[in-house]
């Protein structure tokens, strides 16, 4: 009780959805993926075949610590939007199929605020699920798959050496670029989330616009349309382990989901601050 | 028959009469042309009980989520604690305790920790309206007590019965002890223990100097509580009266007996109209009535002044629109 | 419910005793207020969120539409800088798609993904002499480092660096990437071009900088470019953007198109490469199918093709005869029956395979393909330019029919 009294209102939403048990098996399960690979790895030591596998991941028999970004390229694809779009979905739909959405807004909470507010928990979520996945990565791969001294430089994508320090700031700047990759999701999730009262369709909505970017991107007669994807510079995450970084595509990938989460959040309001509850 | 609820009456007179709920042709229009609430004058002074009565289905939920910004009026005036809804909500809502349509908390919480929390959501509160965040986690246990939650505050509101969210609702709306209640169907799923409970703590709550804005559908609930009726048909409000003045005596007294007919050929013409055993009587003092029946040897089963009762009236009021203004 | 014992006549009991306020009979409303928090608000915000959409679907336009400012000056000039530009230093982050997708198979494989699909290059180019080109993959990439004494080519995912021997002047060989960045390209396609060929075009944005453009339009009916849309940095001269229509004009064949530019010279440290410690370290030979054709002595192929010359033959490299003029070039050389046959049936999975009377013939953007049928031809010929299937076919039809 009292470590939740003494936030603040900012907090109740994180406080809200990290008691929740279902956030935090979304994280395990998360977690489950890249652990799995990790352990057949090291029980076959099969690496795949270059080019065909995640980024990373033939290179992590060789160095254990890579496994930590080999990780994110595993669950980047599929596992962490399925994750934000349900928990993003949920966030306002949900609390309307509870009931608690009309006591949070006669409290009173304004509707804009809590739109931020949530945007905020779920932004906070997907930051916990990136560091949780890095970390996790990271353990499984030195314990599983070799333990090279920490000293050893790691060998960019462009065969030069980088040192631990080059390595640790890339990969926070990676964690910081896929946590922002994933908001546009969290953003169109959050939109139909204030569009309906059943989170199910709001979260099978932002997956269906998912799989219709992915899908897209593999499309070459979409092409004109595939910049605007907004799955289109995910895995650019990776420019950042090349020599030098080639920021080209993570500025576009920034830039598109900025473009992505102010026209969402900005409909999401639209609706929301006018929205008959009903619920 | 029971007396007016006592004390609402003294406590509202030394006050100012002041008008806590006022809206001036509030319209609510749903898609598809629905009119689910049409034209309404509210008025609730300060210190009523008011009862707001209707069907199920009649625009009693969409009147109170209008009245709490929670649906947006189509068209219309509303006021509540002498400001403008919903543009004034910031500073109108935090006075305003709410209980509408069931009670709702996030089930993997305690009762307690989902009263912290809904209180923490808030902006932090301004003045003596329930001071601020240090002492929340001990409003939210007083607030337990008072409605009967305090032995099982800790436990996880899933497994809560549908009483006990009812009352766990109502602690919501109380833990900061607001000017106004608004509380749509406050005893649903409570026992009649629990309903007299309510009924007690809601009493002593508006002794204190609370309004309180009750939506119902159950007429025994308004008769014993309220002070002021409302009454909504369809939409339109067809009666809006102090309880008191309803259900003042009619002047006639009623008379059953089992020798009925002496007692009408006795009376003659005060007689205006006979059911059996029971007769109506007009100008007759009860008192003096009952001295002259038994005085000639009638036998007197029960003899008292004529009150309407809410249920006559309602069906009155609800009828006579029907057939005036078919739909 | 009610505790009251006793039953009224509702018709006695007084209907006016009370005097209550009734709702308005009639549906007009008294006052009839609408507030900007109802109705109005939700069409103002959808405005803002119209706007908002309105404003970044058109932005990009804009910035393309957006006048890049009067031509910088004659065609035939501005041929001369883009000519003169080939050692000009540069980097940048180059883009290139091909109209056309095929299988993959060994070694066309990664020609057809070139030409077939999207490649991004990034380049730093400090001269002919030092420059390196990686060619991106979404998991890894391949570097290519050119110097004097040859080249180094890096291949993440395989960890393994080739090194080859440098490479004579006009070889025959397959395309890499680097030959798809704009500059190289331009230059390939712009070496021969005459004058009187070449029109200007319009300015443009490329990569945030002012091109001029020119067009060259070959003229040649049997070759596979109809037309060719190059666009120079204003600053330096550098081909910054280059479209090769093939006989569809409407839409490029192969287009190649920097996406970030930066003229000035890059740093020697950013082109210097030491392989990794771990890495295998091979020495190449060149491509194989080259050497295969080329390895052959030369099976008596004429001075003139089509009314194309021949060019002169490259040191061990006889059996492969060039011809050609400005971007219309083609080479022909017999296979080994061995090398005929695995290429055949590569080619006989691709989509765009068709077959023609005198064998097998594939187009890749520009540039086509035909391997022939020695029961026609009498020896495998392997013939490959910029010439459209008739023209393949008919430079087949030209060549001599030795003894199999």
């Amino acid at each position: 009780m009292i470590g939740s009294s003494d936030r603040g209102a900012e907090g109740v939403e994180l406080v809200k959805l990290f008691s929740r048990r279902r956030t935090w098996v979304a994280i395990l399960l998360l977690n489950l993926l890249p652990t799995t690979v990790a352990v057949l790895l090291a029980w076959t030591g099969i690496a795949p075949r270059p080019g065909s596998g995640p980024a990373f991941l033939a290179a992590v028999l060789a160095n254990g610590s890579l496994f930590s970004i080999a990780a994110l390229a595993i669950v980047l694809p599929l596992f962490l939007p399925i994750a934000v779009a349900v928990v993003a979905g949920e966030s306002v739909a949900g609390e309307a199929e509870a009931g608690t959405l009309r006591y949070l807004l006669v409290r009173p909470v304004g509707r804009t605020r809590l739109l931020v507010r949530k945007f905020g928990a779920i932004t906070t979520f997907v930051l916990v699920c990136v560091v949780s996945v890095v970390a996790v990565g990271y353990v499984v791969g030195r314990l599983l798959l070799g333990n090279a001294p920490l000293s050893t430089a790691m060998i960019s994508l462009s065969g030069s050496a980088l040192s631990p320090a080059q390595v640790a700031w890339r990969s926070v700047a990676a964690i910081g670029f896929i946590t922002v990759s994933m908001l546009g999701v969290a953003a169109m999730a959050l939109f139909l989330s204030t569009l309906t009262d059943s989170p199910q369709a709001a979260s099978l909505g932002a997956l269906a616009f998912l799989i219709g970017s992915s899908l897209l991107l593999t499309v070459d007669a979409a092409r004109p349309l595939q910049p605007y994807l907004p799955t289109r510079y995910w895995l650019s995450f990776i420019d950042l382990y090349r020599d030098p970084i080639l920021w080209s595509n993570l500025e576009r990938g920034l830039a598109l989901q900025g473009v992505y989460v102010v026209v969402l959040l900005a409909a999401a309001w639209a609706n929301f601050a006018t929205r008959d509850i009903t619920s | 028959m029971r007396s007016a609820p006592p004390g609402s009456a003294e406590s509202a007179a030394d006050l100012t009469p002041e008008v806590v709920i006022h809206t001036e042709g509030l319209t609510k229009l749903f898609a598809g042309g629905v009119r689910a609430v049409d034209g309404i004058d509210l008025e609730v002074q300060r210190g009523d009980v008011y009862g707001f009565l209707g069907a199920n289905g009649s625009g009693k939920t969409t009147t109170v989520r209008c009245l709490l910004g929670l649906v947006l009026a189509t068209s219309g005036r509303i006021e509540v604690l002498g400001e403008a809804m919903p543009r004034r909500g910031a500073s109108v809502l935090p006075r305003v305790g709410a209980l509408v349509e069931g009670p709702a908390a996030y089930g993997h919480l305690s009762g307690h920790r989902n009263l912290v929390l809904q209180d923490a959501s808030g902006r932090r509160p301004q003045g003596q309206l329930g001071g601020g965040r240090k002492d929340r986690g001990d409003r939210a246990t007083e607030a337990l007590a008072q409605v009967g939650l305090g032995a099982v505050g800790s436990r996880p509101v899933r497994g809560y019965s549908l009483g006990m969210r009812q009352r766990l609702g109502l602690a919501a709306a109380l833990m900061r002890q607001p000017e106004l209640l608004v509380l749509d169907e406050p005893t649903n799923g409570l026992d009649p223990q629990g309903i007299r409970e309510i009924r007690e703590l809601l009493s002593a709550l508006n002794r204190t100097g609370t309004t309180i804005f009750l939506s119902s559908h159950l007429l025994a609930e308004v008769e014993q509580l309220c002070t002021r009726i409302g009454l909504l048909d369809r939409g339109q409000l067809v009666l809006q009266e102090p309880l008191a003045r309803l259900r003042a005596p009619t002047g006639r007294v009623v008379v059953v007996s089992p020798d009925a007919a002496r007692a009408a050929a006795l009376l003659g013409g005060c007689v205006e109209h006979r059911d059996g055993e029971r007769l109506l009587v007009k100008g007759a003092e009860p008192a003096v009535l009952n001295a002259r029946l038994v005085s000639n040897g009638i036998r007197v089963s029960e003899l008292g002044p004529e009150r309407r009762r809410l249920e006559d009236i309602v069906e009155e009021r609800t009828r006579r629109r029907s057939g005036e203004v078919p739909r | 419910m009610f505790l009251s014992p006793q039953k009224l006549d509702l018709r006695s009991a007084g209907a006016g005793a009370a005097v209550t306020r009734t709702a308005p009979q009639s549906p007009t409303i008294p006052v009839r207020v609408t507030y900007g928090d109802s109705m109005g608000g939700r069409t103002w915000r959808s405005g803002v969120v119209l706007a908002l959409v309105a404003a970044f679907a058109v932005l990009p336009l804009i910035v393309r539409v957006l006048p890049a400012g009067p031509p910088g000056g004659e065609a035939v000039s501005l041929l001369a800088r883009v000519r003169g530009s080939f050692e000009q230093p540069y980097s940048g982050f180059a883009e290139s798609t091909g109209s056309l997708a095929l299988p993959a198979g060994t070694d066309l494989a990664d020609v057809v993904s070139l030409l077939g699909g999207r490649t991004q290059v990034r380049v730093w180019w400090r001269s002919s002499r030092d420059w390196r080109a990686d060619t991106l993959t979404p998991t890894g990439e391949v570097d290519s480092r050119t110097t004097l004494s040859g080249s180094m080519v890096w291949d993440y995912e395989d960890n393994r660096v080739l090194l080859t021997r440098p490479e004579p002047a006009g070889a025959v060989r397959l395309p890499t990437s680097g030959d798809l960045l704009p500059p190289q390209l331009a230059a390939r396609l712009l070496s021969e071009a005459a004058p009187e060929l070449v029109t200007s075009l319009p300015s443009r944005w490329v990569a945030g900088r002012r091109a001029d453009g020119l067009r060259l339009t070959p003229g040649e009916a049997l070759s596979t470019i109809g037309r060719v849309d190059v666009w120079a940095d204003r600053e330096s001269g550098v081909p910054v953007a280059v479209d090769v229509f093939g006989t569809d004009l409407r839409s490029p064949a192969l287009s190649t198109t920097f996406l970030d530019f930066s003229d000035d010279a890059p740093a020697a440290a950013t082109t210097a490469f030491t392989p990794p410690p771990d890495a295998r370290v091979r020495t190449r030979q060149r491509f194989n199918l080259v050497r295969a054709v080329g390895r052959l002595p030369d099976q008596g192929l004429p001075g003139r093709l089509l009314g194309f010359d021949r060019a002169a033959p490259l040191p061990d490299l006889e059996g492969i005869a060039r011809y050609g003029r400005g971007v219309t070039q083609f080479a022909v050389g017999a296979l080994p029956i061995g090398t005929a046959e695995s290429l055949r049936a590569q080619l006989q999975v691709a989509a765009s395979a068709r077959p023609l009377p005198e064998g097998i013939a594939v187009s890749v953007g520009p540039v086509g393909l035909l391997l022939t049928d020695p029961a026609v031809t009498g020896r495998a010929w392997l013939v490959t330019g910029t010439l459209t299937p008739d023209g393949l076919a008919r430079v087949a039809a030209a060549l001599p029919r030795g003894a199999a």
